[in-house]
């Protein structure tokens, strides 16, 4: 009889272990399926770069060239640091098809001046279209 | 516990929660830190390829963006200062811009994308949809320029 007692108390405490866990595990799956649904994986440009803000409705398009001019006026195609001198040349060791599309990454800072001369050499290349990216302001707005 | 074939049964064994529960966490850091919530708008700018193909019989009116926040507009021999720096245009110049089909915006040098970008979804909302950006100025304008 006690044999008997001891064995269901110790099955008991065996399953009260898992018991604790199953709502954890509820919780971490409902999060995880959240960001699964709601988030977007794609590459974001650097982490010091504060792209403008604005009201603009054009969606954007994935583009196979970034561009990213930082607050200090430092380049990065592709992720790879750029001189703005060597920019036609890094962007013809790319190989892509003429009429390539491009992503523009400016940081807000960055002024009119520092934005013409960056695209004065782009304009020379035969790009097909130059899409100057901003951040939504429209969050929380219908 | 045999069968009839002479093979031992397989019994299931249960499955740890704690080994579950680490895959699932790794999955939940993993899509925590890759996914992004931030909408991304875009605008583009035109190529002096298709700038020139497009150009129009009469010249565009330009824009021109002050460092101070003033707007000129230069349309044939019209010009115009519009001190409304705040959120909206003022009525004059949108009398004057009408409904024109392409605006070329031209900004101080000094100014920063940031002002360029909210005053061309300013036009966007009033109707003016095909601004194009133009090269900045070399220097800023003197400061008596145009003032009425």
């Amino acid at each position: 009889m006690m044999e008997q007692q001891s064995a269901l108390m110790a099955t008991r405490s065996h399953q009260t272990d898992d018991d604790n866990m199953i709502p954890l595990i509820n919780i971490v799956f409902l999060l995880l399926i959240f960001f699964m649904v709601a988030g977007q994986i794609k590459a974001m440009p650097d982490a010091t770069l504060e792209l403008p803000e604005s009201a603009l409705q054009q969606q954007p398009v994935a583009n196979p060239l970034r561009l990213e001019m930082l607050a200090d006026g430092s380049l990065l195609l592709n992720s790879q640091s750029v001189a703005l001198e060597n920019l036609a040349a890094a962007l013809g060791s790319l190989d892509y098809e003429t009429n390539t599309s491009l992503s523009l990454f400016v940081d807000r800072r960055v002024t009119a001046m520092q934005l013409t001369e960056l695209l004065q050499p782009l304009r020379q290349l035969e790009l097909g279209r130059v899409q100057l990216m901003t951040n939504s302001s429209e969050a929380g707005q219908s | 516990m045999n069968n009839t074939l002479g093979l031992p049964v397989r019994r299931s064994r249960k499955l740890s929660l704690t080994a579950l529960i680490d895959v699932v966490f790794i999955l939940l850091m993993f899509f925590m830190i890759t996914s992004s919530f931030s909408q991304w708008r875009s605008l583009d700018l035109t190529t002096q390829a298709a700038a020139t193909a497009a150009a129009p019989s009469e010249p565009a009116p330009v824009l021109i963006l002050q460092d101070s926040g003033d707007l000129l507009m230069v349309k044939g021999e019209l010009r115009l200062r519009d001190t409304t720096s705040a959120d909206r245009l003022g009525p004059d110049l949108l009398n004057a811009l009408g409904s024109e089909a392409t605006v070329t915006l031209v900004a101080e040098p000094e100014v920063t994308i940031d002002r360029i970008i909210a005053l061309i979804a300013r036009l966007n909302r009033q109707g003016i949809s095909n601004v194009s950006l133009g090269d900045a100025l070399p220097e800023p304008l003197p400061d008596d320029v145009w003032v009425p």
